[in-house]
């Protein structure tokens, strides 16, 4: 299968799956026990966070291990709402579902939950969120820093600096990044940012927090004295050893991939704008901060599930940006909120490809919608 | 189209070994019925099918007799 479903998740390189197997084989103790095995597993824990944390140039106290990003902005969220119950929290209106969810979930329960808008290229309105600032009494501004449907990249800089000023905290989902440019996080003024493994080459199920302080967090779940006591449980050390693996690949390998991711992106609209394929790019244009191996176009006249139902057909795997709620199919509240029409936003499918795909692999993409378009 | 609520349940375990679907494995689903119709219909190189005549077909869709139900090619 042509896979580029990248945004979703990704296959964990050999090194990591490698790294894990010897995990499991060498480190059988429980970190938390006393004994010499115990001790081993721990040291191997410990050594992983401290390695994480150098990656990112940050201190290992705080880099917390999660299952997910979706736990870590969970975290963050519930946490700062326990913490500062009269007080708001912002969000964007283009949020991954985790952050979106948490949210409603606490306006549910009675905390001030405010929104903010973005641009046509989802970008954040960033006088919408200084008057809210200045307006409100805010603990916490979340936002997703490089939008997992359209891939735009916000300015953090400038973000962090209107936040700070107001007294806010700055929680940042980063998940999508890490494959992407590199994150140093002694020079990315933000109190929080979310992690996750799968999202580059390292395995599901493993995650982690930075958290500046975590004088704000509330633990999820209660028992040990895991995480320092935040997070009970018993560490999945395979996951962690293989997340260390899978984060030092993707930061020592960013730029030469993204030459080529960017090349590919640029090659592949080239392609199908020479197609009679009625199309637009959903989000920022490729010269603007935004990651380029995720690319949401809108086919007019065509049905997004179809789409993705055809090219499956044809041996290619992409997305479509639907979720369930219940008894519906929600459209996405990402292409809404940046005033996507209807009818793009019915044709809207997610590519999110990777360094593994070539020219080839592109223009046989860009031919199969081409080919759907004609069949259609 | 009208499916057999058994017949979606019996597809979605076999895509996702899912026997209690949400919207979007019940919808996709009901693309692999269609995309069944379709390409009988392509076989065929007709516009439109006697449901009779296929009992494959009939056999996820809720209709209590199939006898005189045509299925016809909208597009």
């Amino acid at each position: 299968m042509l896979y580029l479903d990248y945004a979703a998740t990704t296959k964990p390189t050999q090194k990591v799956i490698d790294a894990m197997v010897a995990t499991m084989r060498e480190y059988p103790g429980n970190p938390s026990s006393l004994h010499a095995e115990g001790r081993k597993a721990k040291k191997r824990y410990n050594r992983a966070k401290k390695r994480i944390a150098e990656i990112l140039s940050t201190h290992h106290d705080r880099i917390l291990f999660t299952s997910s990003g979706t736990e870590a902005n969970n975290f963050v969220l519930k946490g700062t709402s326990a913490r500062y119950p009269a007080k708001t929290i912002l969000v964007s209106t283009i949020e991954h579902s985790s952050t979106k969810k948490a949210a409603e979930y606490l306006e549910e329960k009675g905390a001030s939950v405010r929104r903010i808008g973005c641009d046509t290229e989802g970008y954040l309105r960033l006088d919408e969120l200084e008057r809210n600032l200045r307006e409100h009494d805010v603990s916490l501004v979340s936002l997703i820093y490089a939008n997992n449907e359209i891939g735009t990249i916000q300015d953090v800089d400038r973000i962090a600096d209107i936040c700070h000023t107001h007294g806010a905290k700055l929680h940042l989902d980063m998940v999508q990044a890490p494959l992407h440019e590199p994150i140093d996080l002694a020079n990315i003024d933000c109190d929080y940012a979310s992690f996750s493994a799968h999202k580059f080459f390292g395995p599901r199920g493993v995650g982690f927090l930075y958290a500046k302080t975590k004088d704000d967090l509330d633990p999820l779940i209660h028992g040990g004295r895991q995480e320092d006591g935040l997070r009970a449980g018993t560490e999945n050390l395979a996951a962690i050893a293989g997340m260390e693996v899978a984060l030092e690949e993707a930061q020592d390998l960013w730029r030469e991939r993204e030459e080529r991711i960017a090349r590919l992106a640029r090659h592949f609209l080239a392609v199908l704008r020479e197609t009679a394929v009625e199309w637009r790019l959903n989000g920022p244009p490729l010269d603007k901060p935004r990651l380029k191996n995720i690319l949401n176009i809108g086919l007019k006249g065509l049905d997004a599930d179809d789409i993705v139902f055809r090219l499956d057909k044809e041996g290619i795997g992409i997305s479509e940006g639907s979720a369930c709620s219940s008894e519906i199919i929600e459209e996405s509240h990402v292409l809404k909120a940046i005033g996507v029409d209807d009818e793009h936003i019915r044709g809207s499918v997610r590519i999110s490809f990777s360094h593994e795909q070539d020219e080839k692999d592109m223009e046989r993409l860009a031919h199969a919608l081409e080919m759907i378009h004609e069949n259609s | 189209m009208p499916f057999k609520k058994e017949a979606v349940i019996a597809k979605s375990i076999e895509l996702f070994d899912d026997d209690d679907p949400c919207i979007i494995h019940k919808s996709h689903v009901a693309r692999h019925f269609v995309d069944m119709v379709e390409a009988r219909l392509k076989a065929e190189k007709k516009d439109s099918i006697r449901l009779e005549d296929h009992p494959d077909i009939s056999s996820f869709l809720d209709i209590d007799d199939p006898a005189g139900v045509v299925i016809r090619k909208l597009r």
